[in-house]
């Protein structure tokens, strides 16, 4: 029983990761304001839906409409509907600045349960006329509160979905992991020609594409919700979708050669091919261009800004969970070939 | 007669108390009776999964060790 810690290891990490992960609740955020269109120098009424909000538990209610970085409008009256309704009243000021025709505004919201909520181009002001009721732009506001209790970031098209980030990415990161311990045991093997090390090396790649369709079917159900189809053609689906190709071309090979020894070396061989192919596809050629994936593509990178410290504490134990399960499967799989002697 | 199984049970107590709530769907809290049948059924299917391996490990060890004997 002791020598298999590691086994009882990942699957309570992974079992963890499950809990947690789908558990935890969201950070207050703002899912919808309407109208979408809105005039300088007029009073305008915004209504504003929040999601995980507790406007009607607050005393002080806050809202800022933001142009850029020093033309601020702050909600005259605020009027709660609902834990997660509000109609913020502004006087728009008149002109934009730089004299604008349109502007995009960033609603903020703040209060002392929810911290700060904020919502990228949430209307548009167009220009209009001056009016006794416009007020003057302001500087950007001093914020004090920040939200109370564990949650996970709330980000605007993502929403709740941003939980598959615990299952989606530690199977990738398991993927790499598994293909680099199956491309060392494939060198060992055409050094020192020992079986073993080709039934690794077998047993691991075989892992490895597992980890890889199931990243690959959880890639596809979150871009079917998030960038709104479950193929788009994007870089890095396309050039994972060929790695993926050339490790079946592996398999595919390994089972084609009719001598046996013959095949070890020959799928040996490819299979440091195929890992000197997994590099470039999958790390540098989505880097170099458009992409609507995080962490490539000129989108922030990957574990700066898609993580919180809050998501850290599930993924972290979910990525070494999902290796050791998947070092578990291979190592069956090398033991039933061993068995059976091929 | 009607035929409760365990998981019907479960579902059923669990979303009972939903009836009694008048808030618009979308919030995480008013949802949150039915994320705890997703975890549910995730894990028990999870388990399963473990299950067959800790089975495929044990009939594994022990035609090892009768392959062991065999050459010794």
């Amino acid at each position: 029983m002791l020598k298999n810690w590691w086994k009882f290891l990942a699957v309570i990490l992974i079992a963890y990761s499950i809990i947690a992960g789908l558990l935890i609740p969201l950070a207050p955020g703002i899912t919808g304001v309407t109208p979408s269109r809105m005039t300088s120098g007029n009073q305008e009424k915004l209504t504003i839906e929040g999601y995980n909000t507790h406007f009607s538990e607050v005393v002080q209610q806050r809202a800022w409409l933001k142009v850029d970085d020093t033309h601020f409008v702050q909600a005259g009256q605020i009027e709660v509907q609902g834990e997660k309704a509000l109609i913020a009243t502004f006087n728009i000021p008149h002109p934009l600045p730089n004299n604008a025709d349109v502007a995009a505004a960033t609603l903020i919201l703040e209060n002392k349960i929810d911290g700060i909520s904020v919502l990228p181009s949430a209307t548009f002001i167009s220009k209009g006329n001056p009016s006794a009721l416009s007020a003057n732009w302001q500087e950007a506001p001093t914020v004090q509160f920040q939200k109370a209790g564990f949650t996970f970031p709330f980000r605007n098209i993502l929403k709740e979905t941003i939980r598959n980030t615990f299952y989606h990415v530690p199977m990738w990161l398991a993927m790499m992991t598994v293909f680099m311990i199956a491309v060392v045991f494939s060198i060992k093997f055409l050094r020192n020609r020992m079986i073993e090390d080709d039934r690794l090396a077998v047993s691991f790649t075989s892992v490895g594409f597992l980890l890889g369709l199931m990243g690959t079917l959880t890639g596809v159900i979150w871009g079917g919700y998030t960038w709104g189809a479950f193929w788009s053609w994007d870089v890095r689906q396309n050039t994972v979708a060929i790695a993926l190709l050339i490790y079946a071309a592996y398999f595919i090979l390994r089972r084609s050669i009719a001598d046996l020894d013959n095949a070890r070396r020959v799928s040996a061989v490819f299979n440091i091919f195929s890992f000197a192919m997994l590099i470039p596809l999958i790390y540098i050629i989505p880097r170099m261009t458009e992409s609507l994936h995080p962490g490539v593509g000129g989108n922030p990178a990957f574990a700066v800004d898609d993580l919180d410290n809050t998501m850290r504490m599930v993924f972290y134990p979910a990525v070494i969970g999902w290796i050791l399960f998947a070092t578990w499967i291979a190592i069956n799989k090398y033991r039933l070939l061993s068995l059976e002697d091929v | 007669m009607i035929n409760i199984n365990s998981l019907s049970y479960l579902a059923f107590a669990v979303l009972l108390p939903q009836y009694g709530l008048a808030q618009a769907g979308g919030d995480f809290l008013q949802n949150i009776g039915k994320i705890y049948v997703v975890v549910g059924v995730i894990l028990i299917l999870f388990i399963l999964v473990v299950i067959y391996l800790v089975r495929m490990d044990r009939r594994l060890d022990k035609l090892e060790k009768k392959q062991n004997e065999k050459r010794n």
